[in-house]
């Protein structure tokens, strides 16, 4: 039985080794590859989208990886951080974005959770073939997850449906001008952040 | 054609504004040596240099707000110079534009909601404007809304300007402060009524 971190929890600390976005134009061997910690967003105050799907080689991957990559400037623009992420290696993303025209040209990284100990603990993970279930996860920049939506292996995924969460999440009213009679408490709140 | 006038080249000059600089109200002042420049001269100088709460930096960027809110580049450049001759950064500004321009959207939008407190459409309806510059502001929380409140106080937002000075004293601005504060933006605003 999975039990899945969900809003307003830690998203769980992790170090794993990714396919870098501009791996196909690497110079050097070993190149292709970087380290991606929580750091990747919270160092830089930005948020994180990260995407999971089951297996490298499926059918309904690249379709829905390629509408994430459409939308890269659409989450760049929000000071989002885009992740890509499976639970198989680093070796096999290579080979997949070599092998299949709709990945070459991608602008984020693919998180490699060889270990499964990511998903594990996400608790995404399927239970007869250990594969991770197509969740995503918006993360704001505390490092607080502020939205799950997980789909069952087949189902895939509407990235503006994305989009407009994570508008939604960035788009408080912060201004005190928005005080309203009554909500005085709130807006101290606020202005105490 | 420059202005001569021993008055309005002294302000200029403490200004940092080019000395060949001339409107046709300055002219209008220069050339009936209207009592008024003197005043105005003075004004302007007080409210720079003679406050006890407000720092120097912090008069010159809110000065370099009454410019960005009425787009005024001849003074605002002026402005630029004397405020980093006084410890102020580029970043900070720069925020002092992206919040007199974020301010704008703010005592239009959220002005136009007070006037209707009991519309629930417009009340309850979220925004869904992005305002992130508020969360971690360069110049600091209690400036930037200082900055922010006398922006709307320049915009005549009633709702904002109230609700604005409550959150500023929350952040530890006293009264004498931002009495200076208001002084300095009319002041400033009455100058480029005539540069």
């Amino acid at each position: 039985m999975n039990k899945v971190i969900s809003v307003g929890s830690q998203f769980p600390e992790f170090k794993k080794i990714a396919v870098s976005a501009n791996a196909l134009i690497a110079d050097a061997p070993g190149k292709e590859f970087e380290t991606i910690s929580n750091a990747v967003h919270t160092a830089s105050g930005q948020w994180m989208v990260m995407f999971w799907w089951p297996k490298d080689f499926t059918f309904v991957c690249p379709t829905e990886i390629a509408s994430f990559n459409n939308a890269y400037g659409e989450f760049s623009d929000r000071d989002t951080v885009l992740i890509g992420a499976s639970t198989d290696s680093e070796f096999v993303h290579l080979a997949w974005r070599r092998d299949h025209e709709d990945l070459r040209g991608l602008k984020f990284p693919m998180l490699a959770d060889t270990s499964k100990s990511l998903a594990d603990e996400l608790g995404i993970l399927q239970a007869d073939e250990k594969i991770a279930y197509r969740a995503t996860y918006i993360v704001d920049p505390q490092g607080i997850i502020r939205w799950v939506n997980i789909n069952d292996l087949s189902v895939g995924r509407n990235v503006d449906e994305v989009l407009r969460v994570l508008d939604a999440l960035q788009t408080d009213e912060l201004c005190p001008c928005n005080w309203k009679k009554g909500e005085e408490t709130l807006t101290t709140q606020m202005a105490n952040n | 054609m420059s202005i001569v006038h021993e008055t309005v080249q002294s302000l200029f000059t403490e200004l940092n504004i080019d000395t060949n600089h001339s409107s046709f109200a300055l002219h209008k002042l220069a050339a009936t040596d209207s009592k008024y420049l003197k005043d105005l001269k003075l004004n302007v100088l007080t409210v720079l240099n003679k406050n006890t709460s407000l720092t120097k930096k912090e008069a010159l960027l809110l000065a370099i707000c009454v410019a960005a809110n009425d787009r005024n580049e001849v003074l605002a450049a002026g402005l630029e110079q004397l405020a980093l001759a006084n410890e102020a950064t580029m970043e900070e500004i720069s925020e002092m534009y992206a919040l007199t321009s974020l301010m704008n959207t703010n005592n239009i939008f959220y002005r136009f909601k007070h006037y209707f407190q009991d519309n629930t459409i417009y009340n309850n309806t979220p925004a869904g404007l992005r305002m992130n510059i508020m969360m971690n502001p360069v110049t600091g929380k209690a400036f930037f809304e200082l900055a922010s409140l006398m922006v709307s106080a320049l915009n005549n937002c009633e709702m904002c300007i109230k609700s604005h000075e409550a959150s500023v004293k929350q952040h530890g601005v006293t009264e004498h402060k931002i009495f200076e504060s208001v002084r300095l933006v009319g002041v400033i605003k009455s100058l480029i009524e005539v540069l």
